[in-house]
């Protein structure tokens, strides 16, 4: 009971909003007076019977609710194929989102790396000069245009310094990727997990302990990841020494020095009641980079959901369109149930 | 070493200041305090809310803390081997060993003082490990006996407990098995029964002087309401405005109080027996404890106030076998 | 006490006579709301972060007014056209003093000078934020009113709305909008040329150019669909509190109207908190917009947007093109930095435990 009830009870109520918001994004996607077969066709010349194909395939002379609901059915049956490139939607996610994924990580990664130190930091020495430089750090965060900070670190890091790599996406090994396949076939339901997890390249060189693919993936990685630390490590400090103090003050604390508590075990106390708004905070980054790497992806050339998503977009591509609300609205739906499950183990009085 | 503490006496504190330094101005939250508590007795600090008994009770195994500052004073504590130390001139760490082992707390409120993620068994084992060379284990078993010995019922299921499972008297008696969990020689309880139920309050004190006399604690008993006192204490001290007021044992100071602040505050509490028109009260309010000029703090409510009063402290007058008050009323020229 | 507070403070006096002179008595009845006010410019102006921003948001309010006047050369003017040897050497780095004709803040590739255009970038990052916030927040406040004091189905409607909106990543739902209204955009400025006129002249650009204007107010509008619904939350969750307090209940059995409730109970109760929300959101928008123009979406050029002007510079950087990207970067982080400035020390202002500790050291009064 306890968990597991809670857990299916989310799942239950997040369905509906899904469903909501496919028909949000293709009702905008529809509005658009644009002949999207047209805009998929592009420059090429084409002769009207393909076009007229292409129309019927897609249900465009169809009422609207056919064609959302044809749309919809080819999505959850994983058949959905993007007409401008002829390859199945499915495939292509698979292809970009784990890069999406490993940017996430190094971002979330940074962002923690000085958030969270930085945070401790300023709460432990509250109104001191670290605790001011937190303050404007977090400041500078989020007035800094993010463009503008990925041009700069990029001018540093890779024009100056040449410590970083630009271009391309580094893989699995053929021998790792087959181990993971290995996996995924032989133990059930553990072993796709694991085999998804091993798409991201980081992860899945980590598993398969392949240096060559770790070392390119951080060369690759860092700087995005680092950039993006910077621009809301300043946040997370900020809540982080909020939280703290918060804890600190609080009269739970006072009865643990009361009875002789260690330093250490007093920082464990507040720690562990400082981490509800902490974990929140942190989730709702990740799942933003999830989301919203966008412009990172355009400035440091990698071809991740962002630009596939804008793609998508820009072109009334509405397979690439409905899939990917989908994955996002799936995103936010997992974050939040993470979230909320890391909250269930911490603090018991959530349980119930 | 001083000679100050008596033989079968456990702590002695003496002349202790303590001020604020806030924004508003500096705060005289205890003045020149003293307390004398001796082995196996109960003694209660009686006073209203501002008096500044919380702050000096703290300030005895120095946990104050920044703006607050100990100006001045000795606290002397006989440990357990033997040992007398000033409080106030050990280093933190010495300090942090004393709470906890041999002198602790038990606070007001019970649902703030336990962490709500921790269970009833982790407050006590944490406190016992901390002190003491023993295993996780071991002190789990102890902590379940520590419950039976405050009566919580099935104490192997509830040291599993989390607090909000708990009731507010059970909180309570957690509280007090961690403080005791290191059989410590003083108990100082900060108005241990003010937020519970009134079944539960003597249950509790109850509880308190049981636990006194099996474990060999000595009790500070911090309150206002003086039924309490009554029932519980062997000698009282009564502080206003951060000072000490006047001092006794229990039965003298309800029979001929000597302080106008102590009477008034006797008067106040009604007769059950006796039919009356109006409940009593102290006209005036509390102190302002900001930049305190010297004079007597109960001054500007007194209804014998003379001149000397409003501008000098009030001199310490000693009345015979124990009892002493801070008076210019009671000071023969 | 600092001359900045004693500014203010004259002021309040000021405004608080004039009152006084119209409907006598005023003065004593708001003493203390006049007395408060007072408190807030003195923490603010205590505040180096308030203080140092505020002269930020000054300067850029300075320069989104007469940039545009002061602004040395057009914008719409390719030198490059004019002058095509210089087609080589563009875009072309700052030089101190020594560059014949060239602008010593150096050009972008059409040859323009990169300072001027962002003076002139001022206006249009400044009118898009503040339009967008004040509207959204309009929406927003008003949706969050109605749909906490009215509860029931209608609570329900526009919450369900609401999180559905707030459900999505703002900057995708942003280009979808975006790219939708503007066929729509532009063909209605095609056929209202007193309406793409006026628009033209609060952006300080050309009234000809109505399909650049048609994409600057996609990006706007996009912005604006996207930005009410963390009000309409904020306003609900703060009603649904006051509501619970019970002064709701009291004024409708005395009989006050819907109307005269909400103004006059509600929103001085959570003034405060949108207030410093509304100041904070000036600096995101400022950005999101600016990131819209980055990818594209916004106006094309020769508009002197800053975010589109970075993104032009992308192409050449970095060795051609840095300094464009420091000076127009400088802009859009000085812009941001005032509004989250100002912000941050108003929510000081507005901490009542940060008040009372200040107000304890000055002694504030309102003079007759």
């Amino acid at each position: 009971m306890g968990l597991a009830s809670y857990l299916v009870r989310r799942l239950i109520t997040f369905l509906p909003s899904v469903l909501g918001a496919l028909l949000i994004t293709y009702l905008i996607a529809y509005i658009i007076p644009t002949d999207p077969v047209r805009a998929w066709v592009g420059e090429k010349l084409m002769d009207p019977s393909t076009l007229e194909r292409l129309r019927r395939d897609y249900k465009f002379d169809a009422p609207w609710y056919e064609q959302f609901a044809f749309l919809v059915e080819k999505l959850l049956t994983g058949s959905l194929v993007d007409p401008v490139r002829g390859v199945p939607v499915v495939q292509q996610v698979a292809q970009r989102f784990p890069v999406t994924v490993e940017l996430a990580i190094f971002g979330m990664l940074f962002t923690v790396l000085i958030g969270i130190p930085l945070g401790i930091a300023a709460a432990a020495r509250k109104d001191s000069a670290i605790d001011f430089f937190v303050r404007i750090f977090a400041l500078f965060g989020s007035s800094m245009p993010a463009f503008v900070l990925y041009y700069f670190l990029i001018l540093v890091f890779y024009v100056h310094v040449r410590a970083s790599l630009l271009a391309g996406v580094p893989t699995l090994s053929p021998s790792c990727a087959a181990a993971l396949d290995n996996v995924k076939n032989t133990v059930p339901l553990l072993g796709h997990a694991v085999w998804a997890v091993g798409q991201v390249p980081i992860l899945g060189g980590l598993m398969c302990m392949d240096t060559g693919v770790v070392s390119t993936t951080v060369a690759r990685m860092w700087l995005p990841g680092l950039a993006l630390g910077l621009l809301s490590g300043g946040f997370v400090a900020r809540i982080v020494r909020n939280s703290l103090l918060d804890a600190l003050s609080s009269d739970s604390i006072l009865f643990a020095k009361a009875r002789g508590l260690s330093s250490s075990r007093v920082w464990r106390h507040a720690l562990k009641n400082a981490f509800a708004p902490i974990v929140t905070i942190l989730g709702l980054n990740f799942a933003g980079l999830l989301t919203g790497a966008i412009i990172a992806e355009t400035v440091f050339n990698i071809p991740g959901m962002g630009l596939y998503i804008y793609q998508g977009i820009t072109r009334l591509n509405f397979p690439i369109i409905i899939a990917g609300t989908f994955l996002f609205s799936i995103i936010y739906i997992v974050m939040n149930l993470v979230v909320d499950l890391i909250y269930a183990l911490v603090d018991p009085r959530v349980r119930y | 070493m001083s000679t100050e503490l008596g033989e079968k006496q456990v702590l002695a504190a003496r002349d202790v200041t303590v001020r604020f330094y806030t924004y508003a101005g500096v705060v005289h939250a205890v003045s020149e305090a003293y307390l004398d508590v001796y082995e196996g007795e109960s003694v209660a600090l009686v006073g209203e809310t501002g008096s500044g008994k919380s702050v000096f009770t703290r300030a005895l195994t120095g946990l104050i803390e920044s703006p607050g500052r100990i100006e001045s004073g000795r606290v002397y504590f006989r440990r357990r081997d033997g040992r007398v130390v000033d409080m106030l001139k050990l280093p933190a760490d010495e300090l942090r060993r004393i709470r906890g082992d041999e002198i602790s707390y038990v606070f007001q409120d019970p649902s703030s003082a336990l962490d709500p993620l921790y269970t009833a068994g982790d407050h006590i084992a944490e406190t016992i490990i901390e002190h003491r060379a023993v295993s996780k284990r071991e002190a789990l078993r102890e902590a379940v006996r520590l419950l039976r010995d405050v009566m919580i019922p099935n104490p192997e299921t509830r040291v599993k407990s989390y607090p909000h499972e708990l009731s507010g008297g059970m909180r309570q008696r957690v509280v007090i098995a961690t403080a005791i969990a290191n059989k410590p020689r003083l108990l100082i309880a900060d108005e241990p029964t003010t937020n519970l139920d009134v079944t539960v309050q003597a249950q509790i004190l109850d509880l308190l002087k049981e636990l006194g006399k099996k474990y060999g604690m000595s009790l500070l008993l911090i309150t206002h309401n003086l039924g309490i006192v009554a029932e519980t204490a062997d000698r009282v001290y009564v502080m206003y405005g951060g000072r000490i007021a006047e001092t006794a044992d229990v039965f003298t100071l309800f029979e001929s109080p000597q302080h106008p602040y102590t009477r008034l505050l006797l008067n106040c509490v009604p007769n059950p027996m006796r039919k009356f028109e109006r409940l009593e009260s102290i006209p005036g309010t509390v102190p302002n404890l900001i930049d305190m000029k010297p004079g007597c703090p109960f001054a500007p409510r007194c209804p014998h106030a003379l001149d000397v009063c409003s501008k000098e402290n009030p001199p310490r007058v000693e009345l015979g076998g124990n009892h002493v008050v801070h008076c210019w009323l009671h000071w023969k020229r | 006490m600092n001359p900045l507070y004693q500014v203010g403070s004259w002021l309040v006096d000021a405004y608080a006579k004039l009152r006084d002179k119209l409907s006598p008595g005023w003065l004593e009845r708001n003493r203390s709301r006049l007395v408060e006010t007072k408190l807030s410019i003195y923490v603010f102006t205590t505040s180096k972060i308030g203080v140092t921003g505020l002269v930020l948001v000054i300067v850029t309010l300075f320069l989104a007014i007469f940039g545009p006047v002061i602004a040395w050369e057009p914008y719409d003017v390719y030198p490059v056209l004019l002058n095509p040897d210089l087609a080589g050497k563009l875009p072309h780095p700052p030089c101190l003093g020594s560059c014949e004709e060239l602008p010593a803040a150096g050009t972008d590739h059409y040859g323009r000078d990169v300072l001027s255009l962002v003076v002139r970038g001022f206006r249009i990052s400044l009118v898009m934020s503040v339009i967008i916030v004040v509207t959204s927040a309009i929406i927003g406040v008003l949706l969050g009113l109605v749909s906490g004091y009215f509860g029931g189905v209608v609570d329900e409607v526009i919450m369900r709305f609401t999180d559905m909106m707030l459900a999505f990543p703002g900057l995708v739902l942003a280009i979808a909008f975006s790219l939708t209204l503007r066929p729509a955009l532009r063909d209605f400025m095609m056929t209202n040329p007193v309406f793409t006129h006026a628009v033209a002249y609060i952006f300080a650009l050309n009234p000809e150019d109505a399909p650049n204007l048609a994409n600057l107010l996609s990006v706007f509008l996009a912005l604006i669909i996207v930005w009410w619904p963390p009000y309409t939350r904020v306003v609900r969750g703060s009603v649904l509190t006051v509501r619970e307090q019970g002064f709701i209940e009291a004024a409708r059995a005395l009989g006050l109207s819907v109307r005269k409730i909400l103004l006059r109970h509600l929103l001085p109760n959570i003034i405060s908190p949108l207030l410093v929300m509304v100041t904070f959101d000036f600096a995101t928008a400022t950005l999101s917009s600016a990131a819209l123009s980055f990818l594209g979406l916004g106006p094309q050029p020769p508009v002197p947007d800053l975010g589109l002007v970075i993104s032009q510079a992308g192409q050449f950087f970095p060795e051609r093109s840095w300094w464009i990207v420091v000076e127009a970067g400088t802009a859009l982080l000085l812009i941001s930095l005032g509004w989250n400035l100002v912000g941050d020390a108003l929510r000081d202002v507005f901490d009542p435990r940060t008040r009372r500790s200040i107000e304890l050291r000055a002694k504030i009064e309102v003079r007759p």
